[in-house]
């Protein structure tokens, strides 16, 4: 088949081969099953793909797939697209034992949080991003962000399924 | 401080799977979701919109039957002529473009979609539209058509003037091949040489159809400012037509387009028909205000532009096809009666319908109360085509009032305008896509301070676009940086609106205890005001009595003269405050200062750029004071 080769191609598959695995963790935090962040995850490149080549950079194109996936995250939650339900355990927990059984308390205790509270808590600890970033990414305010933060940190740390896990070490 | 939910939150996820195939399915997957974003659209428009039948077999087998009415059966959103379809379609380009690529036969159904370049070219671009109604009859021609074309060597295409073109052609299992044109000059369609030849022979294709038809499209639709068919149908067939007003000439918004009385529409077709128009070379003129949009009865616009009149010359009518550009000079009879239609005022107010007591619009509030939450992408354009923009403002939620106030006091509500843009809508939208984009970076930013604000721009068939911003962070909105620009432009197009229409809200509104504006009025503008009730009670937080006119007339005239000099400091929490509104309702509140024997009663008021004093003459202060009073 005579095909001309795209050019474009290869950069944007060398984009998602280094940084797809990290965008599946943060993924993977925020609706705490591991074909759900897949599913996000290629639902943000297929919404940006188209933008690699104008945009530039690896860096600034990453930026904008994370705000991509972070607000399609949100707007999944608030058209209750995907149903989310909470699962008892992702497929994987029983192969893997005890660290999966602690991973799986964790999901349980983000999944009890409101989505837009899970995804601030996402961006600030696990991604470090800063308060005032976090605001810009979600197009809400640094007020918001402080606050959601502060809530959902106080909910974790009381969080039931955290205190079992606790309870469990001891 | 909080390192363990962070070293919690990396020990929870896992590494991840290898994601080798995600690009390619990420292409693969945007294609998909398009069609069937089309599917889902299509049938749920014409199961709404249409009297056809449809039966529905399964996911991949939805037939749609032709309806036996000579109505032409159509898919889109009421008031808009792109099918549901090309909402999906529109833009995107064939899958998997290969030199050898052709066409299966069988398909059922044809749709024929463009995509405006909006915004990118001053000044005002049009609309442009494909057929209202798919292709059923001579599908088959279109595809073998298509298959004849000489296959091009390049996939690389100059970029578009105008337009992109596409379509979609349907097969019987539900499949879809998109094969995309634009008319930048390299005539391809899909991987095939000869665009121009091809919409030919798709516009005769449809015309067959229609004959054997008989179709009509009679819906109402949004034309204004300026729509065009990629058919390009003739001015003498026109069987409606509409005009949009220039609103720097009469005033008038030009989105509230007006159908022409039948009569000028036939005498339009009339003579079109009979004159010699002229041609010249060239491009289809740029679609702009004043516009004539004149319909054919299968819902084919094409928009005519009016020229400047010469002195003692009447104006011409431009408009383009595959010809050129045609120039049609009216009779002077003629031409008196469309200018004398184009100068009618429409009865569109001038004042502002304000929602009962509030004076945030609906447009600005979200469900929650808040303002409505952002909707366009980073990087993304906004599109052209807006009707209205309004500027919403909000203050700031509650944990920063307690982080800037001290958590004394809160601060005083903000609001955006009252009144939306609308013929300038499009100055709007073309400022904001030339804010250049956010690098991507963050950069140590100031917090938000006083408000967050939102810009809602509304297009035909009532889709909404937001941006998001606020007075902190490093000036963003919308993906881009600019933001204090962008609304220092706002609000200079604000008002040349007001300038251009007499703006004036005339509804009570409720702005006690204190109100301030996104607009930044200033007290000397004011043209009417309350004073809001010292109560304690939370029953009643946000009691207020009308000022009388002529107090409000003498306030205005000490503080024009005066020319109030900034402050450093603002009354504390409590204070007797007074709301002056001016005339297009932008509020602006006042606080009673702590009074001072040697130097008389000071009042404060904020705007975005600081605080300011004025101290009022004796008979003014004991007047204002006497109004404190409660009754």
């Amino acid at each position: 088949m005579a095909s001309e080769p795209d050019a474009d191609a290869s950069t944007f598959d060398a984009y998602v081969l280094s940084r797809g695995r990290s965008l599946w963790r943060a993924a993977y935090l925020l609706t705490g099953d591991p074909h759900s962040a897949e599913d996000l995850v290629q639902t943000a490149l297929s919404r940006t793909f188209r933008h690699y080549d104008g945009i530039g950079s690896d860096a600034a194109f990453d930026s904008f797939v994370r705000t991509t996936m972070y607000r399609t995250f949100c707007s999944w939650w608030r058209r209750a697209w995907r149903g989310e339900m909470p699962t008892e355990s992702p497929p994987d927990a029983e192969s893997e034992g005890p660290r999966a059984e602690v991973r799986l308390d964790v999901v349980r205790a983000l999944r009890d949080l409101p989505p837009r509270q899970r995804a601030i808590l996402v961006l600030r600890y696990f991604e470090d991003r800063p308060v005032a970033e976090v605001a810009t990414l979600l197009g809400i305010t640094e007020g918001t962000v402080k606050s959601a933060s502060h809530k959902g940190v106080a909910t974790l740390r009381d969080s039931v399924h955290l205190i079992d896990q606790e309870a469990d070490r001891e | 401080m909080n390192d363990d939910i962070s070293r919690m939150l990396h020990d929870a996820a896992p590494e991840g799977p290898d994601p080798t195939a995600w690009a390619d399915g990420a292409r693969r997957r945007s294609n998909r979701r398009r069609a069937l974003g089309g599917v889902i659209a299509a049938v749920a428009a014409v199961a709404l919109i249409t009297p056809v039948t449809f039966s529905l077999q399964g996911p991949e087998t939805t037939t749609v039957q032709a309806t036996s009415s000579h109505s032409t059966p159509v898919s889109a959103a009421p008031g808009q002529l792109a099918p549901a379809e090309c909402a999906q379609q529109a833009g995107d380009q064939d899958e998997g473009w290969t030199t050898d690529m052709s066409l299966p036969s069988g398909a059922v159904r044809i749709w024929l979609c463009a995509e405006s370049l909006m915004g990118w070219e001053p000044p005002l671009p049009g609309l442009w539209v494909g057929a209202p109604e798919p292709l059923t009859i001579g599908v088959d021609d279109a595809i073998e058509t298509f298959n004849a074309l000489p296959v091009a060597q390049t996939k690389r295409c100059p970029a578009p003037h105008r337009y992109t073109a596409t379509m979609v052609f349907e097969y019987t299992d539900g499949s879809r091949r998109v094969v995309g044109a634009n008319d930048g000059g390299c005539d391809q369609v899909g991987n095939r040489g000869g665009w121009r030849s091809y919409l030919s022979a798709l516009t005769d294709l449809w015309s067959r159809q229609r004959e054997v038809l008989d179709t009509q499209f009679t819906r109402e639709v949004q034309v204004c400012p300026a729509t065009q068919s990629l058919l390009q149908p003739r001015p003498g067939e026109a069987s409606r037509g509409y005009l949009c007003p220039d609103d720097a000439q009469t005033g008038l918004p030009f989105w509230g387009q007006r159908p022409l009385p039948s009569d000028v529409v036939s005498d339009i077709a009339g003579e079109i028909d009979s004159a010699q128009t002229r041609l010249e070379e060239g491009f289809p003129p740029d679609l702009a205000v004043p516009n004539l949009v004149l319909v054919n009865t299968y819902g084919d616009p094409v928009s005519m532009t009016r020229t400047h009149a010469e002195e003692g010359n009447p104006p011409q009518w431009r408009w383009g096809d595959a010809e050129g550009v045609h120039l049609w000079t009216p009779s002077a009879e003629l031409s008196q009666r469309i200018d004398s239609l184009l100068q009618t005022p429409s009865g569109i107010p001038t004042s502002v319908p304000a929602a009962p007591d509030s004076l945030t619009p609906p447009a600005c509030t979200a469900s929650d109360g808040g303002l409505p939450d952002a909707t366009l992408f980073p990087g993304h354009e906004l599109p052209g085509g807006a009707v209205r923009v309004w500027l919403c403002g909000k203050e700031l939620d509650d944990l920063t009032r307690i982080d800037t106030s001290g958590g004394e006091h809160d601060p005083l509500a903000v609001v955006g305008a009252p009144e939306p843009l609308t013929g300038l809508a499009a100055e709007a939208v073309a400022a904001f896509n030339r804010l250049p984009l956010w690098d991507g970076t963050h950069k140590k930013c100031p917090p938000a301070l006083r408000y967050s604000a939102a810009v809602v721009v509304e297009y035909p068939g009532g889709h909404q676009e937001v941006l998001r911003a606020w007075d902190g962070g490093c000036s963003e909105v919308g993906g881009r940086t600019g933001w204090r620009d962008y609304f220092s432009t706002l609000k200079d197009l604000w008002g040349e609106q007001r300038t251009l229409h007499d703006v004036n809200l005339v509804a009570e509104v409720q702005v006690c205890p204190g109100t301030d504006s996104l607009m930044d009025p200033t007290p000397a503008d004011a043209v009417r005001g309350y004073v809001c009730a010292t109560t304690t009670s939370s029953a009643d937080p946000g009691g207020q009595r009308p000022l009388p006119p002529a107090l409000v007339t003498d306030i205005t005239t000490e503080i024009r003269g005066d020319a109030p000099p900034p402050a450093d400091t603002f009354p504390e929490p409590g204070a007797p405050t007074i709301v002056l509104l001016t005339g297009p309702g932008d509020p602006v509140t006042l606080a009673r200062g702590s009074v001072d024997a040697s130097t008389g009663t000071t009042w404060f008021w904020s705007d975005q750029h600081g605080t300011y004093a004025w101290t009022p003459s004796p008979d003014l202060a004991e007047r204002l004071d006497a109004e404190l009073l409660p009754e």
